[in-house]
């Protein structure tokens, strides 16, 4: 008997989480390849490693990539406390108030997430050059741009924050003569934390790492890191990329790590 | 909730401090009509202009149209955009279904840490994984090493600079976006359904074919699409793993418009892009309303 019980539950169950692992083991093979290329001291591809080394970690942190990593992360920054601005005031008003027009503007809010990055990148390059503007390509632009493609992410987080709030907290908040900004500050606010920072930090994520928008906009002087990756990569696989590379998700990583501390949006995680 | 000489405002009155958010929407929604739709339209206006040399005239013409879809070249790059598309779409899928299933079923307390590990991959960006399958799947590369060191292959194995290094590369950053769609159909489904069939006799399989399955066939297209939508416009990926002659719609609307400066094509292709992944979505709107309707 206990047999057929291994053949017809514990075998099929190890079967799947084989697979199950198999791929989660796909999902890391190209991160884990560019990290031990990052380690390695010669440009030849050796595995495993018979020497770990830091160098390419030295010769990456050169202005070479400092300039770029500088402009990405002042950037994903910009764009993530402008897109949360205005993505908390969107969310407010679609959440909390019934009015004509209501869906299309919740539509209109989510619009960015339908189209594809790089028309959107080319039609806000166009535009620019063809309004006069040509002088706000670079930074500026950029910065608006991915604004655009951030604000979706804010209105979604925020709302579903939103949403979770006992409005009779507030009420009661009021009743007992709190004006509407303090209830805001010191109730609403708190609660809709989780919401506010899950949402910049995905701002800043989609920012830092963006290259479809970024592409068509970047100016000499005013690249993104991505970007600068990837035109170096015209030289073939070179291991310092792999030391870039790797440094530019340290840096995403603890930009994270912050947020989450901040706004402990880690219980989105259960809900998923 | 009174406190007052006047009971019966206190609430209403209330309620209304509490709302009248409405102008708040005026903000976000400015900026998006000046910065993103404004661009948007002014894109699809110059795909209707005529080019020569560089140069835009302000001419009323189809032929940048004509061109993409009668031209083979252009035609070429548009069907194979589609069916690398539809490949990966198909190969996300696959392959987020049992992770997804094992996702939502699995009562491990290490549950957040396997959610946070399908998520994090999206942290390091395009360009980091790309390079990766780059180095792993190069001739000179790891798998290519590993093969011919183990004897398998003689030759290396072509699998970069051509559309079945983009296929790769692509099913493997769209996976987490995959992962998350089926895993939103599936935490849908109403437990107690799959307990009634297994009360009724019918094993794990068989619950899971007739039962699970069916119920998340939104899911699963919503997956199969969405990877088809981003990966018709993906950029990053195409370029770094394909090679001269593997040009997909993104990589074509790049070279046209800072190469060969024909903006007007360029538009072209993107409304035609655009259009594509709107018909998508479009698409997956009339069948979910269905299902929906259907259940």
């Amino acid at each position: 008997m206990r047999w057929q019980r291994l053949i017809r539950r514990d075998l099929p169950r190890a079967a799947f989480m084989c697979v199950i692992s198999v791929i989660y083991g796909f999902m890391f093979l190209p991160i884990a390849v560019v990290l031990v290329m990052s380690l390695s001291p010669t440009k030849l591809l050796e595995f495993p490693p018979r020497v770990l080394s830091i160098a390419w970690y030295l010769a990456a942190l050169t202005p070479d990539w400092i300039g770029p990593a500088r402009v990405s992360f002042t950037l994903a920054l910009g764009a993530a406390l402008l897109s949360t601005l205005l993505g908390v005031a969107g969310a407010f008003a679609v959440v909390r108030h019934q009015f004509p027009g209501r869906q299309a503007v919740l539509a209109a809010l989510q619009s960015p997430l339908a189209v594809p990055s790089i028309v959107a990148g080319v039609a806000i390059l166009q535009f620019f050059t063809l309004a006069g503007a040509k002088a706000l390509l670079g930074f500026p632009a950029l910065l608006l741009a991915h604004t655009v493609e951030a604000i979706p992410f804010i209105v979604r987080t925020v709302s579903i924050s939103l949403q979770g709030v006992d409005r009779n907290l507030e009420l009661a908040a009021m009743n007992l003569g709190a004006r509407r900004w303090q209830t805001l500050r010191h109730v609403t606010f708190p609660l809709i934390k989780p919401g506010i920072f899950a949402g910049a930090a995905f701002a800043f994520i989609i920012s830092f790492n963006n290259v479809n928008i970024s592409l068509f906009l970047v100016r000499p002087g005013e690249i993104t890191l991505p970007i600068r990756i990837m035109n170096f990569m015209e030289y073939g696989v070179e291991p310092i990329l792999a030391a870039v590379n790797i440094l530019s998700l340290v840096a995403v990583l603890v930009v994270v790590v912050i947020a989450e501390r901040f706004g402990g949006f880690t219980r989105f995680l259960y809900g998923r | 909730m009174s406190s007052g000489p006047e009971p019966s405002n206190t609430a209403p009155r209330a309620r209304r401090e509490v709302s009248g958010y409405v102008p708040l929407v005026l903000p976000p929604l400015i900026f998006l009509v000046v910065v993103f739709m404004i661009p948007l339209l002014i894109l699809g206006a110059l795909s209707f202009l005529r080019h020569d040399a560089g140069l835009i005239i302000n001419e009323f013409t189809l032929e940048n149209y004509l061109k993409l879809f009668t031209d083979w070249f252009y035609l070429r790059v548009i069907y194979r955009t589609l069916a690398v598309s539809l490949i990966v779409g198909a190969f996300v899928t696959i392959l987020s279904y049992p992770v997804a299933y094992f996702l939502t079923r699995t009562r491990s307390r290490w549950k957040p840490l396997f959610v946070a590990l399908v998520l994090a991959p999206e942290l390091s960006g395009v360009v980091l994984r790309t390079y990766g399958w780059l180095a792993i799947l190069e001739p000179e590369g790891l798998l290519n090493g590993l093969l011919q060191r183990i004897g398998l292959i003689d030759a290396p194995l072509k699998l970069v600079h051509n559309y079945t290094g983009i296929t790769i590369g692509l099913t493997h950053v769209l996976l987490t976006f995959g992962i998350l769609t089926v895993m939103a159909s599936l935490q849908a489904v109403d437990p107690t359904l799959e307990q009634a069939a297994q009360n009724l006799g019918a094993s794990r399989v068989r619950t899971f074919l007739h039962v699970t399955l069916p119920l998340t066939l939104p899911g699963i297209m919503g997956s199969f699409f969405l990877a088809f939508a981003i990966a018709a416009g993906a950029y990053a990926t195409p370029a770094i793993l394909g090679g001269k002659t593997t040009e997909v719609l993104a990589t074509m609307i790049y070279s046209q418009l800072l190469f060969f400066m024909n903006w007007p094509l360029a538009s072209a292709a993107a409304v035609v892009l655009l259009a594509l992944v709107l018909g998508t979505f479009v698409l997956l709107g009339r069948l979910g309303i269905r299902r929906e309707a259907a259940l």
